[in-house]
């Protein structure tokens, strides 16, 4: 295996995060929605907040990114 | 007909303009210092509001600063903290959306060009600017955290040894467990330093990804392809301003929650 090789390889693992976050991402928007359904007068002050948690959960595949383009 | 747009990709250190010994002057920095210029004006035009005769412009600014107050009080949930950190963290918010949007508001930046480079390129996609940020911040809440207690009951947050001991007099199943606690306390001093890594690359990370993808998006079709992502990267743009304010809000607002509490202790 040459190194140029191994460093698609790098690359691809690297894209595997998403793996994870897809499925993170969708758990709070799901709760939140639950939430929202239970008791529609939350809409206003959930908002805010399950952007904002989005934001963070994403913050992982930023990191994954990052990593893909220092490879 | 070439539909087709392909320009440089954006690399991820910033172009150097030009140097001045060994100073130099990156594409990044002039568009730091032109976003700096329009929150300068801005301070100016809004130190001159009256109660009197507010404007539409007025309303605009005003109502953004009621927003951002309330919702720092949400994150700290206590009032009086939250005016304490309100000034600083309303700054960290505009400042970073100004450098998200500024190229967005203003397109004929981005047609600018010096000996063949881009002139401008929004700050927040280099890494020295969100790295520096971060780190200001974290140090700050150390430099704060000591003033707002005194350096032994900071040191104490991370290093537990007096508990410990004190713990192990009392019994042995009390001592392992303030064993734990101290571990943990150790892990604490760990994730101060993979704080000040989440906060930069998370804000580096978002709008480097921005730029990039409407780049490569441009190479494949110039019409209208890039517009969905360009609309994302404005939203994603506002909501990692938010999302950094609201970070160092918390973790300022925990530190001021605490010196409230020991002045009413003494008083």
């Amino acid at each position: 295996m040459t190194a140029e090789a191994a460093l698609y390889i790098g690359k691809a693992l690297c894209i595997l995060a998403m793996v994870a976050t897809a499925p993170a991402e969708a758990m709070v928007v799901k709760s939140a929605f639950e939430a929202i359904g239970r008791n529609p007068q939350l809409e206003a002050s959930l908002f805010g907040k399950a952007i904002i948690s989005i934001a963070l959960v994403e913050s992982t595949a930023i990191y994954a990114l990052v990593a893909f383009f220092t490879l | 007909m070439n539909l087709s747009l392909p320009g440089d990709a954006p690399t991820i250190s910033a172009l150097v303009l030009e140097k001045i010994g060994s100073f130099s002057i990156t594409n990044t920095m002039t568009s730091s210092l032109f976003g700096d210029a329009v929150l300068i004006i801005l301070c100016l035009v809004a130190a001159k509001f009256t109660v009197r005769n507010p404007g539409k412009f007025q309303l605009i600014i005003e109502g953004f600063l009621l927003g951002v107050s309330s919702f720092i009080e949400q994150i700290i949930g206590d009032k009086k903290a939250a005016w304490r950190v309100m000034p600083l963290v309303t700054t960290l918010i505009l400042f970073i959306l100004v450098s998200n949007l500024v190229l967005f508001f203003v397109p004929i930046l981005s047609g600018f060009t010096y000996n063949g480079m881009t002139m401008f390129r929004s700050h927040t996609s280099d890494i020295n600017t969100t790295a520096a940020l971060a780190f200001g911040m974290v140090f700050l809440s150390h430099v704060y955290s000591i003033h707002a207690t005194n350096v032994v009951t900071h040191l104490g947050k991370y290093i537990q040894f007096r508990h410990v001991i004190l713990s192990f007099f009392k019994g042995i199943k009390k001592g392992i467990m303030a064993s734990v606690e101290a571990f943990v306390g150790i892990l604490d001093l760990i994730s101060e330093v993979s704080k000040i890594l989440s906060l930069s690359l998370r804000l580096f990370g978002n709008m480097f990804a921005g730029e990039l993808l409407v780049s490569v998006l441009m190479g494949m079709l110039a019409i209208g392809l890039p517009l969905p992502m360009m609309i994302l990267s404005l939203f994603s743009g506002t909501i990692q301003a938010i999302v950094f304010g609201a970070l160092v809000a918390g973790t300022l607002g925990s530190i001021a929650k605490e010196e409230l509490h020991k002045q009413n202790k003494f008083t």
